[in-house]
């Protein structure tokens, strides 16, 4: 089965920019294609990140509309400078969003795996299971600073947005292609060396 | 950093980078990469993965197998979706887990994964999730297997706390003997925790989700290693997944062991940082802390299993149940306050150390010591040829049982069989037989032959649910077998003409049961092979050099 590729049509994504632009306007065409291009990564990000009894309870789909949402509501503090900047602010929302629901969930019902300081002593393996894919995503975020802006932009456009390696050089400014993917490479080996040097300590 | 890293790492990023399939298996086998490692890069992949098993598009329905009708979504397990359906065919409802579709489009994944699942289709073992088939749709491996009602020990747990010892032994017995089946396949299970292992609505124990699993024999450790549960995970999975074995799940069944009773994880800590210091130290909080009322010797199997060295734990699932089997005979020997030995047995048997090897329990082979070879495997004869019969596999009624031997030296050797109830039987040497010990050295049908034509053990009786053979060879004669060789009834050759069958209760009717003690006699002067086995353990038996094998085979009505 072919994998979707947003970027497959690089115009629609080079005129994030001018959608954005519309956006703030309030044109609502503008907002609704900038819900549909990045509704599918949004939903992948939501769901790697909910635990299971989560998934249960809401729909992913919702929390997208919620995110976006919130994110379109805080555009006039957003600056825009590339694909790669508006979807780092998308992220940030949405995980922003996911805490604020964990604090909100009760102990016993986490409801993501992005929060932290769940106690490893509970007696229930369930959350605790899910103590740990929180804290794996919690070490990739930190891995994630510890990269220079621009790889982090290249790894996230890559692996998040899925986007060609022409496009993260001309996002990113790398000179070629080859050399965008020369930057994602180390990139994930860095985020790999940094969350297994920390043993995914918080 | 070493060449060989610098090239896992190179291949690893490329393909993580290309979204291309990655050969987990080979960079585990490098031994290049740490556990967390692993799991980092396994993460990125998963972030980077569209396909079924992480996928955003949880609500397109995948095709399913010919002759299925979707049903519920039952999750998320690892490496795929599991969701229900309806076998129109057969009017049942069955499991099918669709694979993500790296898994299905990496070659080594695919194999690895469609012989995995051969098999444990092959074990048909009651303790182990049936797999009904498997099939590719649409890129994707698609692995059909039984639906099984009941809870999982997570949900049992939950809703009833923590389990009473005994209760939890008869749990950990099950899973030996499926762990004991798998791992005599080369396979490793690797995820062994409480979500999966299911109850049945019955009280079947049935372990779960063989999805990280991987072939120790053919393949090495998998880097799956990555995956799996760090509150279970042993030492060795944190470290270089290439020392990861079948010990690797006795730990992770220890583990289980200690939060059934305890609604607490051995090495729980505050972050998973923690949790892996604690592991990687040995530091577990003893059990009778958290639980003080727990009897010693069950912490004491508890503990050998959690041994922060694999070499200290339990050397085979079959050794592991043994000791439940010592401890929960313990326990109702002591409640019925008619068998005072059972405790002094069951300490002996531990601190004589079953790690030191001297008692060995395989399935049907065994190399023998420094001093002489021994191999043994007990068969079923099926069309003038004699299949070999495994550990855990099933027997039936009007099966025949032959053991084969190979000795590199003339050996004593006796074979004997004790049932669920406890009745032991010494099936050799026999009164009659017209091979005796000590045998000589090559290749060997046991019971013999009776005027030339070869005999067998019938299976005749399908009482009890288990029948338990020990197998013990030694250069010189073993007193303690041959003075119990005296007290319990042995096999004997029918009377009747060109009859080729030997008769003794356990598996077979009795033919003239004038001529054995009764029942409750036999009962009351048995020893047990356990008892007998930490008889032999406590006895310099390596310098002597014995030779024994446990194998435990389930009966089974067709």
């Amino acid at each position: 089965m072919a994998k979707p590729d947003p970027s497959s049509d690089s115009s629609k994504l080079l005129a994030t920019g001018d959608l954005l632009t519309r956006a703030r306007s309030g044109e609502r065409q503008a907002i609704e294609a900038l819900v549909v291009r990045y509704r599918q990564p949004l939903e992948h990000l939501l769901h790697l990140r909910l635990v299971p009894n989560a998934r249960r309870l809401l729909e992913t789909q919702d929390l997208v509309q919620e995110v976006l949402t919130r994110a379109l509501r805080l555009l006039p503090r957003f600056e825009y400078r590339g694909i790669g900047s508006f979807w780092s602010y998308l992220r940030s929302v949405a995980l922003n969003y996911l805490r604020e629901a964990a604090r909100k969930g009760s102990r016993q019902e986490p409801l993501t795996s992005t929060g932290d300081g769940a106690d490893l002593k509970s007696s229930d393996p369930g959350p605790l299971q899910e103590t740990c894919r929180r804290e794996e995503f919690l070490a990739f975020e930190k891995a994630l600073t510890r990269l220079t802006e621009r790889a982090r932009e290249a790894l996230l456009l890559r692996i998040e947005l899925e986007q060609p390696y022409g496009v993260i050089a001309s996002e990113c400014g790398f000179p070629s292609a080859g050399a965008a993917r020369m930057a994602i490479m180390r990139a994930i080996k860095q985020v790999s060396q940094e969350m297994g040097r920390d043993g995914f300590k918080e | 950093m070493t060449d060989s890293r610098s090239d896992a790492y190179e291949i690893v990023t490329e393909a993580l980078a290309d979204g291309k399939p990655v050969d987990w298996v080979k960079l585990a086998q490098s031994g290049a990469f740490s556990g967390d490692e692993l799991r980092a890069l396994k993460l990125v992949e998963e972030i980077h993965s569209r396909g079924i098993g992480g996928s955003s598009t949880e609500s397109e329905q995948p095709a399913l197998p010919k002759g299925l009708e979707f049903g519920d979504d039952l999750g998320h397990g690892s490496h795929g979706r599991v969701v229900s359906a309806r076998d129109l065919a057969l009017d049942r409802e069955v499991a099918v887990k669709i694979l993500g579709e790296r898994e299905s489009l990496s070659p080594e994944a695919r194999s690895r994964i469609l012989s995995e699942a051969r098999t444990i289709a092959g074990l048909d073992h009651p303790n182990i999730v049936r797999i009904h088939g498997i099939e590719e749709i649409d890129g994707r491996i698609q692995v059909t297997f039984e639906k099984v009602r009941g809870r999982t020990l997570e949900q049992v747990v939950a809703e009833q706390g923590p389990l009473a010892p005994l209760e939890a032994a008869h749990v950990a017995l099950d899973l030996c003997r499926a762990l004991s089946a798998i791992h005599q396949k080369g396979v490793v299970h690797r995820d062994l925790k409480p979500a999966n292992v299911m109850r049945a609505e019955g009280g079947r124990i049935v372990l779960l989700d063989f999805g990280i699993a991987a072939s120790s024999k053919a393949e090495g450790p998998s880097p799956d290693d990555g995956a799996g549960t760090p509150l279970v995970m042993a030492p060795e999975q944190f470290q270089s997944q290439a020392q990861v074995d079948g010990r690797t799940d006795l730990f992770a069944l220890g583990n289980l062991l200690y939060w059934m009773v305890s609604g607490r994880f051995p090495f729980a800590a505050g972050n998973l940082r923690s949790v892996r210091e604690r592991v990687m130290n040995g530091d577990l909080t003893p059990l009778t802390d958290v639980r003080p009322d727990i009897p010693p010797g069950f912490a004491m199997i508890v503990h050998k299993a959690l041994a922060h060295d694999p070499d200290e734990r339990f050397s085979s699932a079959g050794e592991f149940e043994l000791a439940l089997r010592q401890f929960v005979g313990g326990v109702k020997a002591t409640r019925t306050s008619a068998r005072p030995w059972r405790p002094i047995a069951v300490a002996a048997l531990l601190v004589a150390g079953l790690s030191l090897a001297l008692i060995a329990f395989f399935g049907g082979f065994f190399g023998g010591s420094q001093d002489y070879r021994f191999d043994a495997q007990m068969c079923r004869r099926e069309a003038e040829k004699d299949v070999p019969l495994h550990s855990g596999e099933a027997i039936h009624l009007g099966d025949k049982l032959v053991l084969k031997v190979e000795m590199s030296e003339p050996l004593h050797v006796y074979v004997l069989n004790e049932d669920e109830e406890g009745v032991m039987h010494a099936l050799f040497p026999f009164s009659g037989g017209e091979l005796n010990n000590p045998i000589t050295r090559g290749n060997h049908r046991l019971p013999g032959t009776k005027e030339g034509d070869p005999l067998y053990w019938p299976v005749n009786n399908l009482g009890g649910g288990a029948e338990y053979f020990l197998v013990v060879a030694s250069q010189k004669p073993v007193p303690a077998i041959e003075d119990l060789l005296n007290h319990i009834p042995s096999a004997r050759s029918l009377d009747a003409e060109n009859s080729r069958d030997l008769v003794f209760r356990s598996i077979g009717i009795v033919e003239n049961d004038k001529q054995l003690p009764n029942e409750e006699s036999s009962r009351d002067r048995r020893m047990g092979l356990e008892q007998l086995c930490a008889s032999l353990a406590s006895q310099p038996l390596r310098r002597e050099g014995k030779t024994s094998i446990f194998i435990r085979l389930r009966t089974e009505a067709r």
